[in-house]
């Protein structure tokens, strides 16, 4: 157990905490531009196993990263659109639909799986690739800081850069402001022409770009290859983090890290021997602590005034 | 404006309503049925067979018609719990945990010996209805008390509940003699008996039943139910009206949370002698389906659950004699959700045949007043 | 009253214009309206009298059944706000269309923004509104956030939105409603420097001092027709009531004297601060007694909603004291305080009144299923309340499908009569209802006015009424308080003694009575 303590305390955790804390980071950012659209998608698990499956056929058979990242992200698209049809023009409840993506989304994937590869457990016969690793010059060779910072795959970087993009997109362009304003008074966007359930639609299918981006992390940089159901919840986790954070990036980006070190943790418990449910329950169980804390929080603030 | 003139009777904006909602899940059903052949004719290399396994599969031979009895029992008790949250209105989507909190807490009490054969069950059952009811009652709290979404707090226990009931198999009743990971044999005395020899179906077939009854008198003919049906339909009017809104959303998912553990015991006792989950069952998710289909009315969840049963069977026959992967009976269950759960589904059609039943309507008014 | 001409400056015609919504209610009835350009047009009359109807028509908010809409002298076909806006007609709600979160910049451009490169140019935002707020001399702060502005400025905001893009026509729909005084003489400052620089306004009103003091033309509307349009200088603000609600002031009421007994409902130095800090309610004192009826007269907002919530059990009061028939309902549940025989309807009938979703069943006896008859042992006597709902559908002539009816597919009307039918019939002591008649037709209206003086006269029950029609009020009430920012400010033992006007004045916070004079409306200690 004291082994398991001094390993916590490593700057190898901490770049390991960060590692794991992308698909998550990935998730809560797709989940705050639905926020701000006001449309709740809990299909995440769904797009991001199509995601991560399109990766790795796309790479596969292009040859190219590039491909797979294509690919992958259409993939996602593509589901999420299916989700933003049926919410803004069927009408349908978003939990229903969301669950039955979240169904398609590993059903389909194994079954793809098992078309393309013969195998229902991995697609390690594909041949996929992955992203590169990078490795920051000067900053790689700070003592304890390279280690944290540097070597990562590229797609973290990009995760962690993609809230700047995802702030600057939703307060600095046009489109993010319209985005504000269907999510918080759809009748005065409309009053002033914009239309609504387009508007909306758009903010679903970046939200689903960006979990993607997760889905596509963990089969081309996690792992070099897709696993069914390889998502283990990381679509949940990461909506959890986001209404944790209350639409506060530094909060959510806190929630994130706690999440990403709870999961690494479970990691570095399994090759301890130790019982690794306490870890792997971790992140749920933080999250329904944290849910309380921050109502009651909130009450008290109400009643101060 | 009903009007009844001889064969030509109109109808009321309800009816067709009813009709509509009935067109809908019919035509959801063959559009799913519709994609599972397309995806076999496309994989399967022997297409003819694996529909015939699909469509037919499950009456093959009395073992699988047993064997979809034995699927079909736990979904009555999750369907019918999930119809109780959605019915005041809460989605909780727990029962998942609960089912699997029942399982291993019972098996907590079904590994002690010497308890007489009668109350020895009921033990367990009561022991896995008391953490169902744990697991699904706690969301409801937390929904009352302190404003937290149900749907999020309820994800989060099924997996806090399974990873804790994993420990507890894995290192507290973990039997080493047995060649997998599963806890101690179950008592004889604590298993459910055969119901119809020969078959392997178990005699938690009856409690399901009751249960199912139970939960449609509960819903739709007791006071109880009278206040969970308005909290669902407007809490604010059921609190203005003077119901005890508070006290009933957390009975209800306590109730919904027993018949959900209930529901865990009585599969582990009657089909299994060891507990062996690894994981999640899928059985509360297949609840959420099952009141989806219903339309939260106990009433319809028999057999909406043969359905996802029948076809839970196709699926084994699949994964047996074919090499067309059955989670193609998944793929089924997703596109039947979708479509049923869209209301504006068909709402072109239906939104027509109302203002056609309407015009008829006003028609045949002026035709009797002008007599 | 003036024949229409229509002569060279009539910017503006509506003709012949029928709107019938799907429930039957015929809102507007071949109605004929022109305006002259560069004029400020009153439309005026009663809650229910169709200005907000005709108007929607004309900004493409709802489709009319038959008639024409001339601009310039062209026909036009307005399908929705933006073609209106197109055509240089603007709209201003009585429910402001903002999102909050913004800046009032970022409002204003909402829908055009300005762009540099790939980014929104927040700052050439700010330099237009800037622009346009000098130019009609409407100094508006640009950046601040909308949630943080007055109501005046949201208003002066939306006003801005309108001719920023390009309105010449001005619908201001009951503007006034939300202002205060100080800020409605700020608006009509601006409004007549809006009218000097060549834009035409029409000003939807019911309040007869403002239209006198801001219009040069009105139109008067009654029950979905129009009466006349005049020039303001040729009418009295008698003339134009008059107009408004014609000869059924007494709205086939027959009201009997009222016998006031033992009082009911004792509210003694009620205090409540809501959650945004403001005072809502400021140290109320009255006395409900037996057999009466109290009307609370009061513009929206000045604290008549907290007071109907605290009564009724939804809000916990900040301090004072409540008691019903003598018990403080101090720790009360909503149930209890139903349980004191007091029956309610709050004023947002959707919401707390009915359920839609469900049957009428369901909603009659959602407060009284545990009773005996109503249930055995805890199960629902279907018979038995099928049966009573029958009579009560019969009783309050209930047009519907049956007791199995959903309330979805009732009038508003009929979804009131509803709502009347089960807090009536439970024989009430104490009756408190909002706006009991708003929004509906004026058979179900009279019918539920008939009901209430019923169980005044037959029971005597104590009835305290929350209603925003003067009409209503001075026909139905015996005694009437008034409520201003949070305070009664008068208190009148005999409505035959008053009219709207005088009501308008207390109403407004322009007269305050003394303290013993509002102290008439405590009748015990």
């Amino acid at each position: 157990m004291s082994d398991l303590l001094s390993m916590v305390f490593t700057a190898d955790f901490l770049g390991s905490v960060i590692r794991m804390s992308t698909p998550i980071l990935f998730v809560a950012l797709a989940a705050l531009v639905g926020r701000k659209a006001d449309v709740l998608c809990i299909a995440y698990e769904g797009i991001m196993l199509f995601a991560a499956f399109g990766g790795v056929v796309g790479s596969a058979y292009t040859g190219t990263v590039t491909g797979g990242l294509l690919l992958g992200i259409l993939l996602g698209m593509f589901l999420i659109g299916i989700f933003a049809y049926f919410v803004l023009y069927l009408h349908t409840r978003p939990l229903l639909i969301g669950l039955a993506l979240n169904i398609l989304g590993s059903a389909g994937t194994v079954f793809g799986l098992y078309i393309l590869t013969g195998s229902k457990a991995n697609s390690t016969r594909l041949g996929s690739l992955t992203f590169p690793e990078v490795h920051i010059p000067l900053i790689k060779d700070i003592p304890v800081l390279g280690t944290v910072l540097s070597g990562h795959n590229v797609l973290t970087y990009v995760a962690f850069l993609s809230i700047i993009i995802v702030q600057i997109f939703i307060y600095r362009t046009g489109l993010g402001l319209r985005i504000r304003s269907v999510g918080e008074s759809p009748e005065a966007a409309s009053s002033l022409g914009i239309d609504v359930n387009k508007t909306k639609f758009i903010a679903l299918l970046i939200s689903g770009v960006l979990a993607s981006m997760g889905g596509i992390f963990l089969s081309m940089a996690y792992l070099p290859y897709f696993t069914r159901d390889m998502t283990a919840g990381r679509g949940f986790i990461g909506i959890a983090a986001e209404s944790l954070g209350g639409g506060k990036p530094l909060l959510t980006g806190i929630w994130i890290l706690i999440f990403g070190a709870a999961d690494a943790v479970g990691n570095l418990a399994q090759s301890f021997r130790l019982p690794s449910q306490f870890a792997q329950m971790a992140p749920y169980l933080t999250t329904l602590i944290g849910l309380v804390l921050i109502s009651v929080v909130r009450e008290r603030k109400k009643v101060n005034r | 404006m009903k009007i009844k003139f001889g064969q030509d009777r109109v109808l009321t904006s309800q009816e067709i309503g009813r009709r509509f909602s009935i067109l809908r899940t019919a035509l959801a059903l063959l559009l799913a049925m519709g994609i599972a052949i397309l995806l076999i004719f496309l994989v399967s290399n022997n297409p003819f067979r694996d529909i015939n396994s699909l469509l037919l599969g499950p009456l093959s031979s009395s073992n699988r018609i047993s064997q979809m009895v034995n699927k079909w029992i736990p979904l009555l008790f999750t369907g019918t719990a999930v119809c109780l949250f959605f019915s005041v209105g809460q989605i909780n989507l727990a029962a998942e945990g609960a089912f699997f909190a029942g399982a291993f807490t019972s098996t907590l009490v079904a590994i002690i010996g010497g308890i007489p054969p009668g109350l020895h069950f009921i033990l367990c059952a009561l022991a896995g209805g008391v953490a169902g009811a744990i697991v699904c009652g706690l969301p409801g709290i937390m929904y009352t008390k302190f404003n937290v979404l149900t749907v999020v707090s309820s994800l989060m226990i099924n997996y806090v509940v399974l990873y804790l009931g994993l420990f507890i198999i894995t290192n507290v009743v973990r039997d080493p003699a047995a060649g997998y990971e599963a806890s101690y044999r179950f008592q004889n005395t604590a298993r459910l008996a055969e119901l119809i020899p020969g078959t392997n179906v178990h005699s938690g077939l009856i409690i399901a039943v009751l249960i199912v009854v139970f939960g449609y008198l509960l819903l739709h003919k007791s006071n109880f139910g009278l206040q969970m049906r308005t909290i669902g339909a407007n809490s604010s009017f059921a609190r203005y009206s003077g119901m005890p809104v508070a006290r009933v959303i957390v009975l209800s998912q306590l109730l919904g949370g027993f018949i959900a553990g209930l529901g865990g015991t009585t599969e582990v006792l009657g089909l299994y002698n060891r507990f062996g989950y690894t994981g999640l069952t899928n059985h509360g998710w297949d609840g959420i389906m099952l009141a989806v289909l219903a339309r939260n009315n106990p009433k319809y969840i028999p057999l909406a659950a043969l359905f996802l049963a029948y076809l839970r069977t196709s699926a084994d026959v699949l994964n047996l004699t074919s090499n067309v992967p059955s989670e193609v009976i998944n793929i089924i269950q997703a596109i039947i959700i979708s479509f049923i759960a869209a209301e504006r589904f068909l709402a072109g059609w239906e939104f027509r045949t109302i203002v056609r039943n309407t015009e008829k309507a006003m028609s045949l008014k002026e035709g009797v007043a002008n007599e | 009253m003036e024949a229409l001409n229509y002569k060279d400056d009539t910017v503006l015609a509506m003709k012949n214009i029928t709107k019938i919504y799907s429930n039957g209610f015929v809102a507007n009835k071949d109605i004929t309206f022109s305006v002259r350009r560069g004029e400020i047009h009153g439309l005026m009359g009663e809650n229910g009298a169709g200005k907000t109807t005709l108007m929607k028509v004309l900004f493409g908010l709802e489709r009319p059944e038959q008639g024409q809409i001339i601009l310039e002298g062209r026909e036009v076909h307005i399908d929705n706000p933006l073609h209106a806006l197109e055509y240089g007609i603007g709209m201003v709600h009585q429910h402001f269309m903002l999102v909050g979160s913004l800046t009032v910049a970022e409002n204003m451009v909402l829908g055009m923004e300005p762009k540099k490169g790939m980014l929104f140019d927040y700052r050439r935002a700010v330099k237009e509104t800037e622009e346009i707020a000098e130019r009609f001399n409407l100094p508006i702060d640009a950046r601040a956030v909308v949630n943080d502005i007055s109501v005046g400025m949201k208003q002066r905001l939306e006003i801005l939105k309108i001719l920023y893009r390009g309105a010449k026509i001005l619908l201001l729909d009951e503007p006034t409603a939300v202002l205060t005084p100080q800020e409605t003489t700020e608006l009509f400052k601006q409004l007549k420097n809006l009218r000097d620089q060549g834009y035409t306004i029409v000003f939807i009103s019911h309040k007869l001092g403002e239209v006198k003091e801001l219009c040069d033309r009105i139109t008067v509307l009654r029950k979905g027709e129009v009466v006349g349009t005049a020039d303001v200088d040729d009418l009295t603000e008698l003339d134009i009531s008059r107009m408004m609600v014609g000869k059924d002031v007494d709205l086939n009421i027959e009201k009997k004297e009222a016998n006031p007994g033992k009082t009911i409902l004792r509210v003694r130095n009620l205090s409540y601060t809501n959650q945004f800090g403001k005072k809502a309610l400021k140290d109320v004192s009255f006395d409900l007694r037996q057999g009466e009826i109290l009307g609370v007269a009061g513009v929206e907002g000045n604290g008549q909603t907290e007071l109907s919530e605290i009564l009724s059990g939804l809000l916990v009061p900040g301090s004072g004291e409540v008691s019903i028939k003598g018990k403080s309902i101090a720790n009360m549940s909503i149930r209890d305080i139903r349980l004191t025989n007091t029956s309610l309807i709050h004023e947002d009938r959707m919401i707390y009144g009915a359920s839609e979703e469900q049957t009428i069943v369901e909603n009659i006896i959602s407060d009284r299923y545990f009773q005996k008859g109503y249930n055995r042992q805890g199960f629902l006597n279907t018979k038995f309340n099928y049966r009573e709902t029958e009579e009560l559908i019969e009783e309050y002539q209930i047009a519907c499908d049956g007791p199995d009816a959903t309330i979805k597919t009732l009038s508003g009307g009929n979804i009131q009569k509803v709502v009347a039918a089960r807090e009536f019939s439970s024989e009430p002591e104490l009756l408190i209802l909002s706006q009991p008649t708003r929004g509906i037709d004026v058979g179900a209206a009279e019918l539920i006015r008939q009901k209430m003086l019923a169980l005044r006269d037959r029971l005597g029950t104590a009835i305290l009424l929350f209603s925003a029609d003067l009409t209503e009020l001075l026909t139905m009430s015996d005694g009437i308080i008034v409520f201003f920012d949070g305070e009664i400010v008068a208190y009148f033992p005999d409505v035959k003694e008053i009219d709207e006007e005088i009501l308008g004045k207390y109403m407004l916070g322009l007269e305050k009575q003394s303290p013993e004079e509002i102290g008439g409306v405590i009748h015990e200690n």
